[in-house]
C-alpha cells in the first residue's frame, strides 16, 4: 500500500528583512562573546613572594631650662628688684632667649607681671602687683624660635608684700 | 552558504583578528629528559637592619636626626622594596619621619615616597635608606621634654629573573 508522506504544516510566513535582522543580532552576540573569552583569558596570573621586616627608632624634644637663683632686693622707695642666673643651655641658630616674671597663683597658674626681656634683672613697681598681701613671684625662660615660642617651667619663687596702708609699696617678703 | 557556515566563518575571523596569545597554534618538538630530572622552586629573602640608628639626641623645633637603614636581598630573581610610613610618632607632637636615598657615602635629597614600590633591583643587591626624624618648626611648647618611639616597616617582593 502506498503510504502518503505527510509534510509538516508550513510556519507562518515571515518577512525576509525580519529574518535577516534576527540572524545578524544572534551572530553579533556570538562573536562578541567569543572575542571576550579569547581576550579575557590570555593573561598570566603573577604571584609575588613578599616579606617584611621592621626597624625601631626614637626621637625626643628638648626640655627648656628655667632660670635659677631668683632673688629679691628692695630698690628705691616703692619698687623691688629681682635678679636670677641664666640657664646653661645652647640654643639653635635663629633663636632668642628672653625672661618673663610671673605671679604664681593657685594650682601653679601663672600671670605675667612684666614683659619678656633678655636681661637677668627686673625692677617691679607696685602697679605691676595687683594683689594685696603677699604675692609669689617666679621667672620663666622664653625662647623665641622661627616657627614657635617655647616657655620653660617656673624658677624658684620669692614672695613680695604689697601694703595699701603706706601708699602701696612693695617689699621682699 | 548556509546560516551556520556563515556564523562559523564570522567567529573564526573574530578569533584571528583579536590577536590574543592564546589563539596561536605552536610548532613544537619534544626531547627525552634525564632519568632523574630535578624541578625545584627558588627562594627569596630580604633582611632589614640599622647601619646607623637615628640618634636620640633631643631636638629643638625644626631640627632633624638621621639614621641609615639597610635592606639586603638574597635568593633568586630580581626584587623590589617598599618603605611604609612610620608608625607610633604621635607621642611627640610635631614629629615626622621621612626617607631619602643614600649614595656616595651620604644621604641625598632624593625622596623615597612612603608606601610605593621601588624600581626593580638586581638580584642579590643591598639598598641603604636614610631615615630622617624631624621635629616640626611649629611644634608647640607642650612638646618639650617628650619623646616617641617609632617603627618603620620595610617590605620586599620578588620579581622575574629577567
Amino acid at each position: 500500500m502506498h503510504r502518503t508522506r505527510r509534510t509538516p504544516p508550513s510556519p507562518l510566513p515571515r518577512d525576509r528583512a525580519t529574518r535577516a535582522a534576527a540572524f545578524w543580532t544572534r551572530t553579533t552576540v556570538a562573536v562578541a562573546a567569543a572575542a571576550l573569552l579569547v581576550l579575557g583569558g590570555g593573561g598570566a596570573a603573577w604571584a609575588w613572594w613578599a616579606i617584611s621586616g621592621s626597624l625601631n627608632g626614637s626621637a625626643s624634644a628638648v626640655q627648656l631650662l628655667p632660670p635659677t637663683g631668683l632673688g629679691c632686693t628692695e630698690s628705691g622707695l616703692l619698687n623691688i628688684r629681682l635678679s636670677w642666673t641664666a640657664p646653661v643651655q645652647t640654643l639653635p641658630a635663629g633663636a632668642t632667649r628672653q625672661y618673663v616674671v610671673v605671679a604664681v597663683g593657685a594650682g601653679g597658674a601663672t600671670t605675667e607681671v612684666s614683659a619678656a626681656d633678655t636681661t637677668t634683672v627686673r625692677t617691679i613697681a607696685p602697679g605691676a602687683i595687683t594683689q594685696d598681701g603677699t604675692t609669689t613671684l617666679a621667672v620663666q625662660t622664653r625662647v623665641v624660635l622661627p616657627g614657635t615660642t617655647w616657655t620653660s617651667a617656673v624658677s624658684n619663687t620669692v614672695g613680695v608684700d604689697r601694703n595699701w596702708l603706706f601708699l602701696y609699696y612693695l617689699e621682699c617678703a | 552558504m548556509s546560516m551556520r557556515t556563515r556564523l562559523v566563518a564570522v567567529v573564526v575571523v573574530a578569533l584571528l583578528l583579536s590577536g590574543s596569545a592564546t589563539a596561536y597554534a605552536a610548532w613544537s618538538r619534544s626531547a627525552a629528559m634525564a632519568a632523574t630530572p630535578n624541578v625545584r622552586s627558588g627562594n627569596f629573602a630580604v633582611a632589614v637592619s640599622w647601619v646607623t640608628p637615628v640618634p636620640t639626641t633631643a631636638m629643638w623645633p625644626g631640627e632633624t636626626r638621621t639614621g641609615v637603614a639597610r635592606v639586603a636581598h638574597t635568593g633568586h630573581g630580581r626584587w623590589q622594596y617598599l618603605v611604609a610610613s612610620a608608625t607610633g610618632t604621635a607621642s611627640l607632637s610635631g614629629l615626622t619621619v621621612t626617607y631619602t636615598t643614600f649614595s656616595g657615602g651620604a644621604c641625598t635629597a632624593t625622596a623615597i615616597p612612603a608606601g610605593a614600590w621601588s624600581a626593580v633591583q638586581p638580584n642579590g643587591t643591598t639598598v641603604d635608606i636614610c631615615v630622617h626624624a624631624t621635629l616640626g618648626a611649629g611644634a608647640p611648647s607642650a612638646a618639650q621634654g617628650t619623646s616617641s618611639g617609632f617603627t618603620v616597616v620595610i617590605s620586599g617582593r620578588n620579581q622575574s629573573t629577567s
